[in-house]
């Protein structure tokens, strides 16, 4: 197989000219009459050729057309002659339409210039050089691609499920079915070789699946072999990849914390910007002052769907339209007058990531715990319940063997706080992102001059489904040096969230009031009748109903 | 009779031929870009519409998100009492399914279901599609607490028995602006819309649309030269999940503590 030299081949003319042909300077007669007169039959016939070769040379080579379907090609262009030879059979690293015998066109790379793209290492193995043995669960395979679906247990896809998903099935219960995309979809790579140079990976082709594979040694992809050793490295397909565990907002409840528009206050001391999820505790300082300060918050996950349904008929299609639009408005305008409109392209990360911090985030910041700010539980009508009794609930202190307590057993405690901002404990679930981490460097520095006050909020359960109750509690603590009175706790519930009723206490005297949220909830509020002094604390404890 | 033109007329005049060719062709090239700058219409051409056929827009989902790739994500598929329900599985309908069944499937195929056993109507087999089009990220390990309710009411079955074609799209609420209403125990929420909305579209603005039901009268016949496996789009793979033993089961075998107010609602399941 050679490849012929184009400008010294002789080309064969298409129009042969009985070797009257005419010079050129014939053209430059004066007279054009006695040209057209006597050479007119000879000059049209020249110029006709001429123009046919070069409306040839910018046409397609018809050869491809005579390849594809067997027939002889046929020579069109002037500089390069193929061969027929040529045409059946490409040079290296040429690609070309191959026919197969059931009349299915497949694509096949053979070439060094493939295998330097895809291995440069390995050389290539002669053909009958090593046998392969075409594992029986590649012969053949469904027509449509069962997604996913794998032929043996070290080549099962990627499962984010854990351990929840039973074995799948083995292949000997597939069906023999002949499969239509297996000679379109088999990819030849430099390297793969068989023990009589024909490919007989499964008779028809290969088996590709669709999604990546985790394992990595599962030998070659392109032919399913485990024991090819010719570099199969077809870069098409994909490989298996970690894919961090992310998670969305809208499946979870938040509770606590303070959104935007922050809590501010009136003059009368009212509370403006009190939003849903919302928990502040408001205090009168020594000098006078009126501040706010906001707690953690708590993530439960408690995914709610719902549906929407259309109905389509050819019949009542028409009578549908027309009788409903005049009976009630078009559509559910009223929940589109509510919701703001959401995009179906949602962010691949959960966008409140910038509010999960890890635990060793966590430094503590107040001094000795003086005795007296052991809460006595003479207002609470039970001991501490199992996701609160630490030390930190109990009696203000935070202590570093608590961590791993504050991140398993308060459930559902995403966030924390300290004295200066917030932090965040993850419960449960990895850590998202880590944006903000304090350093040691942060927090060596330490007032205790101002009026400071901790809020920390801790939930039962980390998840819930609709109906579930779910336990809340506040602790507040004075860390500063001066002592507060007129301390108000307030909490705004989410949506999803219904105060069981007469089921707050408080380790402190206060009064209670509950009063409805813009979102269809309730406000709680408690007002301490009493101040704190500093190092002093206190609890309140609720329980909701997941809608 | 000649008459003799100045220089500065005719430079004048030639001056006024070239200005009125270049606001010729200044206002030309206005006339012509005028339609770029047309406003744009009032609502965004919608990427995905509920008339897709199956599979379109689990395939949309995949090529946008590639990380959905390959993701078990589990389901619940809720019916009337006495409604059996048959996965597609290998070229074939598997066998029953238990009541509130939980599975595992995948994003982007389309699984055929069979359902018989439908209430008033013995005879009447359905072949309903389902389509998983996003995932849901619950806590690790307790993937089989948060499935995706597939609920078929009656009115449903009814109405596709009829010749209609039902199509429900599940989405996932988002919390902060869910309705305040009570779900716990109940039917899941429907919005029936008129013929000429978007389903997709409407579930999209009322939260997060993860699965489609199609519920059509569309029965398989492969006498008349049907393509089975094309009916059952090619049998993708599904998973049963572990049964999840009752509360009163655990008490009975001893393993649950029986306290006063231990354990929740959703750990019965």
């Amino acid at each position: 197989m050679t490849r012929a030299n184009g400008p010294s081949q002789q080309i064969p003319d298409p129009y042969p000219i009985d070797g009257n042909v005419l010079p050129t300077k014939q053209f430059e007669m004066h007279s054009l009459n006695i040209m057209l007169h006597q050479r007119v039959s000879t000059g049209s016939l020249v110029v006709a050729g001429f123009l046919s070769i070069a409306s040839g040379c910018q046409s397609r080579p018809l050869s491809w057309v005579g390849a594809k379907n067997g027939a002889k090609p046929i020579v069109t262009r002037l500089d390069q002659v193929i061969s027929s030879e040529e045409s059946t059979a490409p040079a290296r690293g040429q690609v070309q339409l191959a026919t197969s015998t059931d009349g299915v066109v497949g694509s096949e790379t053979i070439g060094t210039a493939q295998k330097a793209v895809f291995d440069e290492t390995k050389e290539p193995v002669a053909a009958g050089s090593q046998s392969q043995v075409v594992p029986a669960q590649y012969a053949t395979k469904p027509k449509y691609s069962p997604i996913g679906r794998s032929s043996g247990s070290e080549n099962v896809p990627r499962i984010a499920m854990g351990t929840q998903v039973m074995a799948i099935p083995p292949s000997a219960s597939l069906p023999q079915r002949q499969s239509a995309f297996s000679t379109a979809s088999h990819a030849h790579v430099q390297g793969h070789s068989h023990a009589d140079g024909k490919c007989n990976c499964g008779g028809s082709g290969v088996y590709k699946p669709l999604f990546p594979r985790l394992s990595g040694n599962s030998g070659c992809q392109s032919c399913g072999s485990s024991s090819c050793s010719g570099g199969c490295g077809n870069a098409m397909i994909e490989q298996g990849f970690a894919v961090p565990r992310t998670s969305d907002a809208q499946e979870y409840i938040f509770d606590g914390g303070d959104h935007d528009p922050k809590v501010r206050l009136r003059e009368d001391l009212s509370q403006a910007g009190l939003d849903a999820e919302d928990t502040v505790i408001q205090y009168e300082t020594a000098d006078g002052k009126t501040n706010v300060q906001s707690g953690c918050r708590v993530a439960i996950y408690a995914p709610r769907f719902a549906s929407v349904r259309k109905r389509q008929s050819t019949q009542e299609r028409d009578f549908a339209f027309r009788a409903q639009t005049t009976l009630r408005p078009d559509g559910p305008g009223v929940f589109r007058d509510q919701l703001p409109p959401v995009n179906v392209s949602k962010p691949v990360k959960s966008s409140n990531s910038d509010n999960v911090r890890v635990v060793e985030a966590f430094r503590d910041r107040s001094r000795v715990m003086p005795s007296e700010r052991i809460i006595p539980m003479v207002t609470i009508s039970d001991a501490f319940k199992p996701f609160e009794d630490f030390s930190l609930i109990r009696n203000g202190d935070f202590r570093s063997t608590d961590l791993a307590r504050l991140a398993k057993a308060t459930a559902a405690a995403r966030s924390w706080t300290n004295v200066d901002e917030l932090n965040v404990l993850i419960d449960g679930q990895e850590a998202i992102d880590v944006t903000g981490s304090k350093k040691a460097a942060d927090v060596t520095i330490y007032e205790f001059k101002g009026a400071r006050i901790r809020l920390c909020k801790v939930a039962s359960d980390q998840m819930a489904n609709p109906g579930d109750v779910i336990s809340f509690t506040i602790r507040f603590d004075n860390v500063g040096e001066q002592p507060l009175k007129n301390l108000v706790v307030t909490d705004s519930l989410a949506p999803r969230l219904e105060y069981v009723d007469k089921s707050q206490q408080a380790s402190v005297a206060a009064d209670f009031s509950i009063v409805p949220n813009s979102v269809g909830s309730s406000v709680l509020r408690w007002e301490l009748e009493d101040g704190l002094k500093p190092g002093d604390g206190g609890l309140v404890r609720f329980s909701c109903k997941v809608r | 009779m000649r008459t003799r033109i100045s220089f500065p007329t005719l430079l004048i005049a030639w001056l006024a031929v070239v200005t009125l060719c270049l606001v010729a062709v200044f206002f030309s090239g206005t006339a012509q870009a005028q339609p770029h700058y047309l406003p744009l219409p009032s609502q965004n051409h919608a990427l995905m519409r509920d008339h897709f056929p199956p599979g379109e827009i689990g395939a949309i989902q995949l090529h946008r998100k590639p990380e959905l790739r390959g993701v078990w994500q589990a389901v619940e598929i809720r019916g009337p009492k006495g409604m059996r329900v048959n996965m597609a599985d290998v070229g074939q309908f598997a066998q029953d399914l238990p009541s509130q069944a939980r599975i595992a499937v995948m994003i982007g195929p389309v699984y055929r279901m069979r359902l018989t056993g439908i209430p008033n109507e013995p005879e009447v087999e359905l072949y309903p599609t389902l389509e998983i089009i996003d995932r849901t990220h619950p806590p690790a390990e307790r993937e089989h607490r948060f499935p995706i309710p597939i609920e078929i009411d009656e009115d449903d079955l009814a109405d596709a028995a009829r010749g209609e074609m039902v199509m429900r799209v599940i989405y996932l609420e988002d919390n902060q602006v869910a309705e305040p209403v009570d779900t716990a125990g109940k039917p899941q929420r429907v919005l029936d819309l008129q013929p000429h909305q978007d389903a997709l579209r409407t579930a999209d603005q009322l939260g997060r649309p993860v699965a489609i039901l199609r519920i059509g009268s569309r029965v398989p016949n492969v006498t008349e030269g049907q393509d089975w496996d094309a009916f059952l789009f090619g049998s993708p793979a599904w998973q049963t999940l572990k049964v999840i033993p009752t509360r009163q089961q655990l008490i009975d075998e001893g393993k649950w503590p029986v306290t006063a107010n231990s354990g929740s609602i959703s750990d019965r399941r």
